[in-house]
């Protein structure tokens, strides 16, 4: 077992030797990357479901397509992401080419967690390398069998020069993080991430984080309670609860909740069949250690189950599950829940719905649920989330123009698609200056008139039109 | 409750009220900035005389121009900035709205720095104020005239919503100790590094604009009358305490003299031959700077200058020959009006030596030569890089300017700072209505549906091939119309 250190810098003198900068090489990587997820479907769905009972369809939709995608996103789109981007000039710097170039950062850490262990290290890594990088892994030790597997695809198809998978748990982490890093990429808890962010204040290294929160889901006024119940139910129990951007809780009026219960019941039954513990669509609860942690706060929760509540410890299986009649106070309201409880609570208006989520932490993912577009536009114009979806839950998180990611406690940083590349890249704002025009240049010279700089106010505010904007994305 | 405790939760609050998103109160608080500039004009000139000793027309073009520049840039950009970018859809996505939200973040720290106070400082807050931020604004006490004119600011800005907070390291301290949504901070490294820490306790994000030894390395085949006075120019100016001041000069032995020579011209042309009783030269900060810049001087050769009076603070503009990498000078940014100059053989020597040190804020590359300019944007890495000129690129909105690596994260300047103080939120519109689409996702599954459900909601789709074909085929319905009923 290679150490740590001999890891990095094996990497390190990878990225220094420039063999990760051409375009060839980062095309020839991704293409590898597709390969890997292409031959080997059937070893990652098994791992997956070793990991955590993931149904076939979720794994494949959520896990392997999702990043298929994104890779293939990459290579269509790395030519052009890769340009310069020209920039407007001014009378000053008339004939000069100013252009911000992206260049790569360096070695990166990529940290995933263990609820889509393909596709939070993955993801991440597609950018990392579109943008010229070298990548260090760290999958998460909790989702053994795909932190084993990723161990052993990834040298297979990738450089071994240039990306590393490290095992290991919070120790060898720990560890990790005293190495400088030129981006860390970290995807977890909040708790972690504020000793991910002190290790790297020390190199001074730039991080993304993708945290979670609460993410609240109102709904209110006029709507199909049946397609908006379907679509809660799917979102909420997907990977039995444990998303991010899973809805946490519900929040309407007691009229709306009497509506959405029968509905409610109606869809699980209709996705999972009566007995939901023998359907091969329902997840599991990752560890017992996380399993009792579910347990141990519906234990202490106030409310009422109307739904589910029935649990299996040998299997780790926990039903779909809807508790009412909950404080703010309630157990259940003080962390996120990862798992599969809905708490619904009531509340008498939309103005008391948006003070309740605006007196928290901005979550990762904002949902509301109306036909009323004024009512959705409201919750958006007045509260702050990472993202926002209007009718559904979690599938704002597959389209690659939106960057993804948190905002407070929720994260910092964004990624998927082109943002990822951005995430890994540095802006280089670069201008190649003309040897003429020095008459122009020269109105900055000492000894400072009060002419010349009404001159160069002149000269450095005209603009040059029809040159293109640099932009994000 | 201290008093910085105080000021941000004042802030917060008035943040809370939401009167700062409309584009309205922005453009107005933007506006009332622009005013205060130029009716205090007076007050801030004068207090960079007694700062910097800078020159009325030096503070005028280096601290207010770009500074104006950004404010006006801001007010007539502000609607597109602020406004939706819709982004690219898949077939499931097709009928909804899917775009990227701009949002403020709530209360940004912004703590300045003493070389450009006015600059640094108040060009993050017009990128706050544009974003709807609120911000709470810390000017360094080391240039500390100027902070005092800052404090003037509540008089014209809404006080609540932007108040300054001056003082030292224990009021900085204190202030870190707060929440604060965005920490945009101009200094050194060290400092940052303790910024960031600060800043992982509340989870906030920050950008660092630090600093570095930006090197400058000049080709023996190019113009060196005129590469030596923009480098003289871009060294002295504020007697060289400028982040992106060329640190040191790279270049082979055999131009060393000329390059001495033309530089020596060029300090008599700009600040004649007498520079300290010159207006337009400036001072050192502070005596604690002086003795730390006359200190690296040891073991280094002098070409030119040298001169200098603890009492004023005054260095003259000073060139260093033959230095060699160990010596003091190159062991730490120089912020002062020292330039040394390091030879080495041509290009190749010149980019290991500067990869092998930080990554520095600023590069520069003098050369006639396209291969030589390219190879050095090539093989090096900075935060920004000019080839034959220095600093000019600050002057660019359109260009990111900021740090990488030791130099810093983040970056600003027109639409950047925007972008940098808001949260780009992803949003997408959907309606509770096509659900017989919806089904392809729902359990139970099945091969068939999976196979569906893999095409509807991952492919992207190309809208504007879309509206081409839906085009084409209207085109076609047309034709076949127009032949059917009037060409039999």
């Amino acid at each position: 077992m290679e150490s740590q250190k001999k890891v990095i810098e094996r990497l390190r003198a990878a990225f220094r030797s420039g063999v990760t900068i051409p375009q060839h090489f980062r095309l020839t990587q991704l293409k590898a990357l597709l390969s890997l997820l292409e031959e080997n479907e059937t070893q990652i769905l098994e791992a997956m479901h070793k990991d955590l009972a993931k149904p076939k369809f979720e794994a494949v939709l959520s896990e392997i397509d999702l990043v298929v995608n994104d890779v293939c996103f990459a290579i269509n789109n790395l030519h052009s992401w890769m340009q310069p981007n020209y920039v407007g000039t001014n009378l000053a710097t008339k004939l000069d080419d100013c252009f911000v170039r992206r260049e790569p950062l360096g070695v990166v850490l990529i940290i995933g967690a263990w609820n889509y262990p393909l596709q939070l290290i993955l993801l991440p890594l597609i950018g990392a390398i579109a943008a010229g990088n070298c990548a260090l892994m760290k999958p998460s030790e909790i989702s053994a069998a795909t932190e084993k597997l990723l161990a052993d695809l990834i040298p297979r198809y990738l450089s071994q020069e240039c990306f590393a998978v490290m095992c290991g748990g919070a120790e060898e982490t720990k560890q990790l993080l005293e190495n400088r890093f030129d981006h860390i990429f970290y995807t977890g808890s909040q708790a972690v991430a504020r000793s991910i962010l002190q290790a790297a204040a020390v190199h001074l290294t730039p991080v993304t984080l993708e945290l979670g929160g609460k993410c609240p889901c109102l709904i209110y006024g006029r709507l199909d309670i049946k397609a908006a119940a379907k679509r809660l139910v799917w979102a909420k129990y997907f990977n039995a609860g444990q998303s991010c951007v899973a809805p946490d809780y519900v929040l309407c009026t007691v009229e709306m909740r009497d509506a959405l219960l029968p509905a409610i019941t109606q869809a699980i039954e209709e996705f999972y069949g009566s007995q939901i513990q023998k359907s091969v669509d329902y997840g599991r609860i990752v560890t017992d250690r996380h399993w009792d942690r579910l347990i141990d706060l519906l234990g202490k929760s106030e409310g009422k189950v109307v739904i589910g509540g029935e649990i299996d410890k040998e299997e780790k299986y926990f039903a779909p599950t809807v508790i009412i009649d909950l404080q703010e106070s309630d157990a259940l309201m003080q962390e996120e829940i990862f798992g599969p409880i809905l708490p619904i609570i009531t509340i008498e208006s939309l103005e008391q719905g948006i003070n309740f989520i605006n007196q928290r932490e901005k979550p990762l993912a904002l949902y509301a649920f109306s036909d009323e577009p004024q009512i959705v536009t409201t919750v958006l114009e007045r509260t702050s989330s990472g993202g926002f979806c209007s009718n559904d839950g979690i599938v704002h998180m597959t389209l690659p123009g939106l960057p993804f990611g948190g905002v407070g406690a929720s994260g910092m940083g964004s990624y998927h698609g082109r943002w990822t590349f951005e995430t890994f890249s540095h802006r280089r704002g670069c201008m190649f200056r003309g040897w003429g025009l020095e008459r122009i240049g020269a109105l900055r010279y000492p000894p400072y008139k009060e002419s010349n700089l009404s001159w160069l106010r002149w000269a450095t505010t005209a603009k040059k039109k029809g040159w293109g904007e640099c932009s994000v994305l | 409750m201290s008093q910085e405790q105080l000021v941000v939760q004042k802030a917060r609050r008035a943040f809370q009220t939401g009167r700062s998103k409309p584009l309205d109160y922005r453009i107005q608080q933007l506006k009332k900035l622009k005013c205060f500039i130029a009716e205090k004009q007076k007050e801030i000139t004068d207090a960079l005389k007694k700062d910097l000793n800078k020159s009325e027309n030096g503070t005028k073009f280096y601290e207010l121009l770009g500074l104006e520049g950004e404010i006006n840039l801001a007010i007539s950009k502000l609607s597109e900035w602020a406004s939706p970018r819709p982004v690219d859809k898949n077939l499931l996505t097709i009928s909804d709205e899917v775009y990227v939200l701009p949002e403020p973040l709530g209360v940004v720290l912004i703590i300045g720095a003493w070389n450009y106070p006015f600059a640094v400082t108040f060009q993050p807050l017009v990128g706050a104020i544009a974003a709807g931020n609120a911000a709470v604004i810390k000017p360094s006490e080391v240039s500390a005239h100027t902070a005092k004119v800052m404090e003037l600011l509540p008089l014209y800005l809404d006080p609540e919503m932007y108040p300054v907070v001056t003082g030292g390291v224990p009021e900085t301290q204190e202030l870190l100790k707060q929440r604060f949504d965005y920490i945009f901070y101009t200094g050194n490294s060290t400092v940052g590094k303790l910024i960031m820490e600060a800043a992982a306790q509340h989870l906030t994000p920050v950008t660092l604009e630090l600093g570095g030894k930006s090197p400058c390395y000049i080709d023996k085949n190019c113009d060196l009358a005129v590469a030596c006075r923009r480098i003289t120019w871009g060294k002295y100016v504020n007697c060289g305490q400028t982040c992106i001041a060329p640190d040191y000069i790279l270049c082979e032995p055999s131009i060393q003299d000329k390059v001495v020579e033309e530089i020596r011209k060029c300090i008599k042309e700009f600040y004649t031959d007498d520079p300290k009783t010159f207006t337009d030269y400036g001072r050192i900060i502070n005596q604690r700077q002086f003795k730390r810049i006359m200190a690296l001087l040891d073991g280094s050769k002098v070409a030119i200058g040298g001169e200098n009076d603890e009492s004023q603070c005054y260095i003259a503009p000073t060139v260093l020959r033959d230095v060699t990498p160990d010596s003091k000078v190159m062991q730490e940014e120089i912020f002062g009006p020292v330039l040394p100059i390091i030879p080495v053989n041509g290009l190749n020597e010149a980019i290991q030596f500067i990869n092998e040190r930080e990554k520095p804020l600023a590069l520069y590359v003098f050369s006639s030569s396209n291969k030589v300019i390219k190879q050095m944007i090539k093989e090096t890495s900075s935060g920004g890089l000019v080839a034959n000129d220095c600093l000019i690129h600050f002057t660019l909105s359109d260009l990111p300017f900021g740090g990488v690596g030791n130099s810093g994260m983040g970056h600003y300047h027109g639409k950047y700072t925007f972008d940098q103080l808001s949260h780009l939120r992803g949003c997408l519109i959907k309606k509770l209505n096509m659900e017989r689409v919806n089904q392809m996702r729902y359990p139970p599954h099945s091969d068939r549906k999976l196979n569906w459900a893999r095409v509807l909601f991952l492919k992207q789709v190309n809208l504007s091939r879309w509206s081409r074909l839906a085009h084409a085929a209207v085109l076609v319905a047309l034709a076949a119309f127009v032949v059917k009923r009037f060409l039999r």
